[in-house]
């Protein structure tokens, strides 16, 4: 078909399908019948025969739709060029149909068939949603829907409606076909410029700067000579300045454990969107340096994965996080749930909730219990009770003082917590995290 | 004082978008242009033809009006139809009033022919009411 020729990604999909049209009838037939046999019978009893004039047009409308109408067979095939997209980008979703040969002669009438998809919540047609096309007997026909997705999620773009009526939409012959065909929709990350800087590191090699010494290139201090230091290592100059031999001494390159905390137990306005795609974020700049990161999904349903590095790592983490649902639940649930992989010691986690449901709270006070270098973001949300009246800006204010006091606490147990309004981007929560830690290991010593 | 009412009622389907209430308005309709026909004189009146016609398309024109269809779409395709059908109402029209006109008043041929059309008409109308009724 001219127009639409070969795209150039490659397509998903492609199976053919067999779809019989089911017929109906309008309203109206019966009801023109019913108008014509009126007209003919008062023809008969007045024996006026303009009466019976006023029932042809009817009469001929039946006629030349019931002519037209006969079984129908579609065979249809659809396919996506793209299965894996970012949140509000377009896909095209290609519908290719048959009509069976049933004889050489040309048919009668019109092989006009109306196309839409029947699409899901969260997906959009770009475009007209209803595309006719022209079936020639025992030839393709071509058709393209741009669908455009504004959400993360997975979705089913497969369900398509046919529909063949003839010219005075008298019959109607109808049909859908279910078409597994998927498309997954991405969360676009946080843009993001720096990280949050772990407490302790791990024992491979990374490009976070240890704590401890040993063999790097980052400079920590001047100390005297040991037996078992290299020769490179002396300071000649330190060493002629103090009369005894002086050593450098480096911080080696260390990566380090990074778990990312979701709280999925409500979902409050668009807490949980952004919490994926603030996770996202954080987990591809920190996979870049080397360190290992986890997720937990921590809610009505526990989903985990361990720590891991790597490009592998980053599809394993989008893919959980793609994954993951709110599901309402009231059962109370621990860390003790979690396995002890999937929370190695002297990690950071990074907690991203909107601090209102207690069993979080409880959570995160365990994980500071335990020694965990906890880093806390709250997504601050809208109150989820719509303050139309006293009693509901009370609730407000009173659910916003308490995620004030939990921020309170947390900060004098040397924990950063951090609002992140919506209207503000993650990077500046992030930075006051940051100015915390600096501050609280300044306090520290 | 008929086509008063008919026209209230076609107006009033048109505005609370109900189908049945276009369908009576149409019957109404002609059977204010029968009722204008009795006591005139047996000749033929040529207007029926535009008469018929002409309640055609208003009958299409309504229902294409108050149609809650989800396959929304412009109806250019039903109204050039619609427009084809008049046509050729019109035509047969025309024959059936030439085959008329060599009768005085409805003939033999003509009653036979109406009561036949009729009789199918009702066959029709019954079998998809008793088919809408079982569904």
């Amino acid at each position: 078909m001219p127009g639409l020729g070969p795209h150039p990604a490659r397509r998903r999909g492609g199976k053919r399908t067999n779809v019989r049209l089911i017929g109906s009838v309008s309203s109206r037939l019966l009801a023109y019948a019913s108008l014509a046999g009126l007209a003919l019978l008062g023809g008969l009893a007045f024996g006026r025969l303009e009466l019976t004039v006023l029932a042809v047009p009817f009469l001929l409308a039946i006629v030349v739709g019931a002519l037209l109408t006969s079984e129908r067979d579609v065979r249809v095939s659809m396919a996506v060029d793209r299965t894996r997209l970012l949140e509000g980008e377009q896909a095209i979703v290609e519908l290719t149909l048959w009509t069976p040969q049933r004889d050489p002669a040309p048919r009668v009438g019109s092989e006009s068939i109306e196309v839409t998809l029947d699409l899901p919540p969260g997906v959009a047609l770009v475009g007209r949603p209803i595309q006719r096309v022209r079936v020639p007997a025992g030839e393709p026909a071509a058709l393209r829907f741009t669908v455009r997705c504004a959400r993360w999620g997975l979705y089913d773009v497969g369900r398509i409606r046919l529909r063949w009526r003839d010219p005075l939409w008298l019959y109607t012959q109808e049909g859908s076909v279910d078409q597994p065909l998927t498309i997954r929709v991405y969360p676009r990350p946080e843009v993001l410029r720096a990280i949050v800087r772990p407490a302790e590191t791990q024992v491979y090699a990374g490009n976070q700067v240890a704590r401890t010494r040993g063999d790097g290139i980052e400079f920590a201090e001047i100390r005297e000579f040991v037996s078992g230091d290299r020769v490179r290592h002396i300071n000649w100059h330190a060493t002629g300045r103090r009369g005894t031999l002086q050593v450098n001494d480096h911080r080696p390159e260390r990566n380090s454990d990074v778990i990312l905390f979701l709280d999925t137990f409500r979902a409050y306005g668009d807490s949980v969107d952004r919490a994926l795609r603030a996770a996202i974020g954080l987990a591809d700049l920190y996979l870049k340096q080397r360190d290992r990161v986890g997720v937990i999904a921590f809610g009505g349903m526990l989903r985990w994965l361990s720590p891991g590095m790597g490009i592998r790592q980053r599809y394993l983490l989008v893919e959980a996080i793609l994954d993951t649902r709110i599901e309402v639940s009231y059962a109370w649930k621990t860390i003790d749930n979690i396995p002890a992989q999937t929370l190695p010691p002297k990690a950071l986690v990074i907690a991203l909730t909107p601090l209102v449901d207690e069993r979080t709270a409880a959570a995160l006070d365990q994980l500071s219990g335990r020694g965990f270098d906890l880093v806390i973001c709250e997504v601050a949300v809208t109150p989820p009770v719509s303050p139309m009246d006293e009693v509901g800006q009370l609730a407000a204010r009173i659910l916003a003082l308490r995620r004030d006091t939990l921020r309170a606490r947390y900060h004098q147990a040397a924990v950063a917590a951090s609002a992140w309004p919506a209207d503000e981007p993650l990077e500046q929560a992030l930075e006051e995290v940051r100015l915390f830690r600096r501050h609280a290991r300044r306090r520290s010593g | 004082m008929l086509v008063a009412f008919a026209v209230m009622t076609l107006v009033g389907g048109l505005l609370w978008r109900r189908s049945a209430p276009v369908a009576w308005s149409v019957g109404l309709l002609g059977a204010a242009y029968g009722l204008s026909l009795i006591g005139e004189p047996e000749s033929l009146d040529a207007i029926s033809l535009l008469v018929a016609a002409a309640l055609f398309l208003a009958a299409d024109a309504g229902y294409l009006a108050v149609r809650a269809d989800a396959f929304s779409d412009i109806p250019i395709r039903p109204v050039v139809a619609s427009v084809a059908v008049a046509m050729g109402s019109v035509v047969i029209g025309v024959l059936l009033l030439a085959i008329g006109q060599s009768f005085v008043v409805a003939g033999p041929l003509l009653t036979a022919i109406g009561v036949v059309a009729t009789l199918v008409l009702l066959g029709i109308v019954l079998s998809e009411a008793t088919r809408r009724a079982s569904t």
